[in-house]
C-alpha cells in the first residue's frame, strides 16, 4: 500500500482566506475516547486491534465528509507516513508510532481523523486563513456524526475523559498557524509571546510541540482544556489573534517605510539563493521560502504568487521531495535534488502555480 | 563561508538583523541557526510539566499512591511516571490526587461546555467492559484458549445491548 498525492496540496495551503497576508491556517482538534476501552498505553495488543477495527468502520460510516479516505498507517511505508505528517494530517508521533492505527482524511484534506493516537480519537478540521467559527461548526459536525456510531468516554464532571489530564474537559485544542517573519526580524517577537503565555496560551512551531519556529512559522494555541466552554476558548483567541495580526502588519509597513534597502536586500538575497544555489537544507528552504513570501506580501516580489510559493513549502519537505524523484535519498542527495526542485519550479517560464 | 559562531560547519543561513539603524550580516551553520538565532526559546513541553507537578501532587497522598485502579489495574505512581491514565474510571478512583493538580493546570475541575448528544454505557456497564478486556489478556498470556474464548463471548454480549 502506498499514498500519492502527486504535486497536488492540501485546500487550506491554498493561500485563499481571510488575512492570509499573515495568517496561514486555523485548526481545530478534538481528543476522544471510546468508552468501555481502556486507553491506548494500558490496551493490550488485541485491543488496539479491534478499536482500529472499530473505529476505522465507525468513522467511515460516519460520512463525516463527502469523500473519506482511510489509510492503515501500520501496513503504509516510512516515507508515506512522514508525508502525512508534513501535509499536517497525522502528529509525527502518530508517523512514528508502531501497532494498529490509522488516519481518515477528506479529499481537500480539511478534515482528519487519526485512530489509536494518545487518544483513540484526535479529530481536527483545518482551513485556510483565519476562520475559527467556520472552522469549529464543522469539527462540530464531525464530532456528532462519529458519536452517532461510537459511545464516548464522558464524565458529567470531567467532561471527555482523555488519557492525559491536559486534555481532558473540552478535548479542544485550537491553533492558529502564522506566519511572522517582519516581527522576527525585529526581535519583537518575544515580547509577543511572552503576553500569550500569560494569558495561557502556548506557542509552538511548525510541527507541533517541542518544535521551533522554521521559517518564522508559528503556532498559538489554547493551553487549558477543562473548566471553559468550547465558544470561550476559541473566543480568547478571536481577541488575541487580530492584535498580533495587527502588529505583524505595523511592522512590515515600518521596516518597509524606514528599511526599505535592507528588506529588499533580504528578499532579494533570497530570491537569489533558491534560483542559483546547488544545495539546499531543508530548513534553509523554509527560511528562504519565508523571505520570498514576505516579499510577495508587500510588494516587492511580483513574478511569484503565494500559491506557488505554498506548494514548494510543501513539496521542498523531505518526504515530499523523495515521494516527487520517486527514491529514498540520504540527506545530501535530498539537498541536492531539492535545490534542483526549487530552481526549477522558480524559473519555470510561467513562474506562477 | 564558515559559520561565524563555530567556525567549523559550513555557513548555510545568511540574514541581516536590524535594530534601529544599525544592520548587521548574520551567517551561521544549521545547527547554530538553530540554537542561537531561531526567535522563540524553546517552548515548554506541556508533558514535561505535567510529570513535575505530579511529581508534587501524588507525593502528598503517601501510601494511598500504592492503591490501584480496580477498573484498568494501574496506581498513582504509574501514573506520575508516564502522565497517563489508564481508562476513563481513573478520573474517579484518583479524583482526590488528581483534583490540586488540575486546579494548577486548568481553568477549574468542572467541565463547562458540550455534551455528548445521546448517552454513553452505563458507568457499570462501562468499567466491567474494561475489566473483561483485562481479564481476557490475562488469559491469553497464560494460554488459557477457552477461557479467552469464554470473555471474547461475554464482551461482545455486553457491548451488542447498547448497539455498539
Amino acid at each position: 500500500m502506498a499514498i500519492d498525492f502527486g504535486e497536488r496540496i492540501g485546500q487550506w495551503m491554498s493561500g485563499a482566506g481571510r488575512d492570509s497576508d499573515v495568517v496561514i491556517s486555523s485548526r481545530v482538534r478534538l481528543a476522544r475516547n471510546i468508552a468501555g476501552h481502556r486507553f491506548m498505553s494500558r490496551a493490550s495488543l488485541e485491543e488496539r486491534r479491534e478499536l482500529a477495527a472499530k473505529l476505522h468502520q465507525a468513522v467511515l460510516a460516519a460520512h463525516v465528509a463527502p469523500s473519506v479516505r482511510y489509510a492503515d498507517l501500520e501496513a503504509l511505508p516510512e516515507v508515506d507516513r512522514a508525508m502525512l505528517a508534513e501535509r499536517h494530517l497525522i502528529s509525527r508521533e502518530h508517523a512514528e508510532a508502531e501497532g494498529p492505527r490509522g488516519v481518515a482524511f477528506s479529499e481537500e484534506e480539511t478534515v482528519s481523523v487519526m485512530v489509536n493516537e494518545e487518544d483513540h480519537l484526535r479529530m481536527q478540521v483545518l482551513h485556510g486563513g483565519l476562520d475559527l467559527e467556520n472552522t469549529w461548526s464543522e469539527m462540530q459536525g464531525v464530532d456528532r456524526a462519529i458519536e452517532r456510531e461510537v459511545p464516548y468516554a464522558f464524565d458529567s464532571q470531567f467532561g471527555y475523559l482523555t488519557a492525559c489530564p491536559t486534555n481532558v474537559g473540552t478535548g479542544l485544542r485550537v491553533s492558529v498557524m502564522l506566519h511572522l517573519p517582519a516581527l522576527a526580524m525585529t526581535r519583537e517577537l518575544q515580547r509577543v509571546f511572552n503576553a500569550a503565555a500569560k494569558i495561557d496560551f502556548i506557542v509552538r512551531g511548525l510541527y507541533g510541540e517541542g518544535t521551533q519556529g522554521h521559517g518564522d512559522f508559528f503556532q498559538i494555541s489554547n493551553q487549558k482544556s477543562l473548566g471553559r466552554s468550547e465558544r470561550e476558548i476559541i473566543g480568547s483567541l478571536e481577541v488575541v489573534i487580530p492584535q498580533i495580526i495587527r502588529y505583524e502588519r505595523r511592522v512590515r509597513d515600518g521596516l518597509i517605510g524606514e528599511h526599505r534597502r535592507q528588506v529588499e536586500d533580504r528578499v532579494w538575497r533570497a530570491q537569489g539563493i533558491l534560483l542559483s544555489a546547488r544545495v539546499i537544507s531543508s530548513e534553509e528552504a523554509l527560511h528562504l521560502l519565508s523571505q520570498l513570501r514576505l516579499g510577495i506580501n508587500i510588494g516587492i516580489i511580483k513574478e511569484y504568487d503565494i500559491p506557488l510559493v505554498h506548494r514548494l513549502f510543501m513539496l521542498s519537505r523531505p518526504a515530499h521531495l523523495q515521494k516527487l524523484e520517486g527514491a529514498e535519498l540520504d540527506a545530501l542527495a535530498r539537498d541536492a535534488a531539492r535545490a534542483d526542485f526549487l530552481r526549477r519550479s522558480l524559473t519555470a517560464p510561467r513562474g506562477k502555480a | 563561508m564558515k559559520c561565524e559562531n563555530c567556525n567549523n560547519q559550513e555557513a548555510t543561513v545568511h540574514y541581516t538583523e536590524i535594530e534601529g539603524a544599525e544592520k548587521h550580516e548574520i551567517h551561521l551553520c544549521e545547527e547554530c541557526y538553530r540554537q542561537k538565532a531561531a526567535p522563540v526559546q524553546q517552548v515548554a513541553d506541556l508533558g514535561e510539566m505535567l510529570k513535575t507537578l505530579l511529581h508534587g501532587a501524588i507525593k502528598e497522598q503517601g501510601a494511598a499512591s500504592k492503591a490501584l485502579c480496580p477498573t484498568c489495574g494501574i496506581s498513582l505512581a504509574e501514573f506520575r511516571g508516564t502522565g497517563r491514565f489508564g481508562c476513563p474510571n481513573d478520573y474517579k478512583v484518583f479524583q482526590d490526587a488528581i483534583t490540586p493538580l488540575l486546579e494548577k493546570i486548568q481553568h477549574g475541575v468542572r467541565h463547562v461546555g458540550t455534551v455528548p448528544s445521546r448517552a454513553g454505557l452505563e458507568l457499570e456497564k462501562e468499567n466491567e467492559l474494561i475489566r473483561l478486556r483485562r481479564e481476557l489478556e490475562r488469559a491469553v498470556q497464560r494460554e488459557e484458549y477457552e477461557e479467552a474464548a469464554k470473555i471474547r463471548d461475554r464482551i461482545r454480549e455486553l457491548a451488542e445491548h447498547d448497539g455498539d
